[in-house]
């Protein structure tokens, strides 16, 4: 069983994962940044939950990118109001985010697989126990819209994201959050806009912690 | 059954400036950010969370608040450095975060079934809450087209004396959303749309410049909906203000015109019209409107009134 969504973000920065003081962005959410959304849709607190679940991933939109500086928070000193803690650096923002993530039950050996419980919370919203705003990277980076996807328009093309070993992005299926010595990556192509309306098979990926 | 609160705010017109301790040169910068293929000025949505916080610290209500902004000494004071989302009205809205690495993941692998036995929390000293009113970064309605003021420090002149301001006459839009179920206290629900009403200034350089961040149109919708469908959703053309893709929304049955309360300056316009014939609340008075929708929220969440 497939089931896609189509996703409106207007502003998002995911930051690379080895990026340090320049917050530079991918300029797709890596699969891993999507499977936290979408297990924050239907108010699921543990990540294990759904392991084994496959997305696959395909931009609608063509997003800018802007340099903006902010202020980083990060721990130098006990004292909370340590300047220290504290300094501006650039990030990378991109606008205009929209994508379509297809999502098929894969491994996902929970009785209650994503898949099912994300039909139904579509079916009838108000019988999912969720908590904050849905976004996705960053949790001011709003999602504005999520819905069920009814194929592409005739003018709209898809940029799909597909795994490739000679590709040039890099991306995290899973995150450590202690550190990094976990996380995993694969590497991807994004291919030029065609009018492909379902995902090929190297387009799916795996979330799984190994 | 979980409630949300999603808001989309416009603020006035008026002259944007910052001063954010970034220059170039003797410019003092504005941000930017490319929106619709233009570039437009942006604030941030940490200066926006400030100003409500400085709101509840100022405002004459009694609000409890842990991080409060010490003027004379021009720094932030922690009341509790421990934090305290029951008694703070921050540390329950906007969250915290005293970070210190956990050593192990929150979840262990082998934990997914709920049964089993819970593991106590791991010993990292990570005291972190995720804030419940999520802000979303303020665009500004028009691009930028490179005004900069040209300015002379006063008194005794050396080489530092002349500067230079980026200015932006604008509007800025906003969006929010809040899930009440999760605060420690859920009729502060009431004191983040009080606070959001009221911002008087976000953003640096008000040495020089006020500008009032208060909503000059507002779109709010209480929903079981994830997303708010409507950031963003303002447009200006010419000075006019519309919602078109708001009303599109509403029109093809992906916003439930109920659950809209659509007010201030924008309720007498066309658009405003559209809803209000759509089936949406629509009334001009910001404080009515809002006032309204509280005694909804204080209804389905059960509050003591």
């Amino acid at each position: 069983m497939m089931f896609s969504l189509q996703v409106e973000v207007p502003i998002a920065c995911f930051r690379q994962s080895r990026a340090r003081e320049y917050a530079e962005t991918y300029p797709v959410p890596p699969p891993s940044t999507v499977y936290g959304m979408l297990l924050s849709l239907v108010g699921e607190t543990n990540r294990y939950r759904h392991c084994g679940v496959e997305l696959a991933i395909a931009l609608l939109s063509h997003p800018d990118k802007s340099t903006v500086i902010r202020t980083f928070r990060r721990f130098k000193k006990k004292e909370i109001s340590a300047p220290e803690n504290a300094r501006p650096d650039y990030q990378e923002l991109l606008t205009d985010v929209q994508f379509v993530v297809w999502l098929r039950p894969g491994n996902d050996t929970h009785p209650d697989h994503l898949v099912d419980r994300l039909l139904r919370a579509f079916r009838d919203p108000s019988s999912i126990d969720r908590f904050g705003g849905l976004s996705l990277g960053e949790s001011r980076d709003l999602v504005n819209a999520i819905f069920p996807f009814a194929g592409a328009r005739d003018d709209q093309l898809l940029q799909w994201l597909t795994k490739d070993e000679d590709g040039l992005l890099t991306l995290p299926y899973w995150v450590d959050h202690v550190g990094s010595r976990g996380t995993r990556w694969l590497r991807y192509s994004l291919q030029a806009p065609a009018a492909q309306p379902n995902p090929v098979e190297s387009a799916w990926t795996e979330i799984k912690p190994s | 059954m979980t409630f949300h609160l999603f808001g989309n705010v416009l603020t006035g017109y008026g002259t944007a400036a910052n001063n954010r301790g970034e220059n170039e040169g003797n410019i003092t910068t504005l941000q930017k950010i490319l929106w619709k293929g233009e570039v437009h000025t942006t604030v941030s949505a940490e200066a926006i969370r400030w100003a409500l916080r400085y709101y509840w610290q100022t405002a004459d209500a009694n609000y409890k608040v842990n991080r409060q902004w010490d003027d004379a000494a021009n720094d932030n004071r922690w009341q509790n450095p421990n934090f305290d989302d029951k008694t703070f009205i921050d540390d329950d809205v906007l969250g915290f975060m005293r970070a210190e690495g956990a050593k192990e993941e929150a979840q262990a692998a082998e934990e997914t079934d709920s049964k089993k036995k819970q593991k106590a929390k791991p010993k990292g000293t990570t005291t972190a809450k995720r804030g419940v009113l999520e802000v979303t970064r303020a665009v500004s309605t028009t691009p930028y087209v490179g005004d900069i003021t040209f300015n002379a420090a006063s008194g005794q002149k050396g080489r530092t004396s002349l500067y230079g301001t980026e200015v932006h006459a604008t509007r800025y839009q906003y969006g929010f959303a809040l899930t009440p179920n999760r605060l420690k206290d859920k009729s502060r629900t009431v004191a983040v749309l009080d606070g959001l009403i009221s911002l008087g200034e976000v953003a640096g350089n008000h040495s020089r410049f006020l500008y009032d961040f208060s909503p000059d149109s507002l779109v709010l919708r209480w929903t079981h909906d994830f997303s708010p469908r409507f950031l963003y959703c303002y447009e200006e053309e010419d000075g006019d203000i519309t919602v078109p893709e708001l009303i599109r929304r509403v029109e093809c049955g992906d916003i439930d015109p109920k659950e809209l309360w659509v007010t201030g300056a924008i309720a007498k316009t066309a658009d405003g019209d559209r809803l209000e014939e759509l089936g949406a609340n629509v009334l001009a008075g910001i404080k009515q409107a809002t006032e309204l929708l509280k005694q909804q929220i204080v209804r389905d969440l059960e509050l003591a009134s």
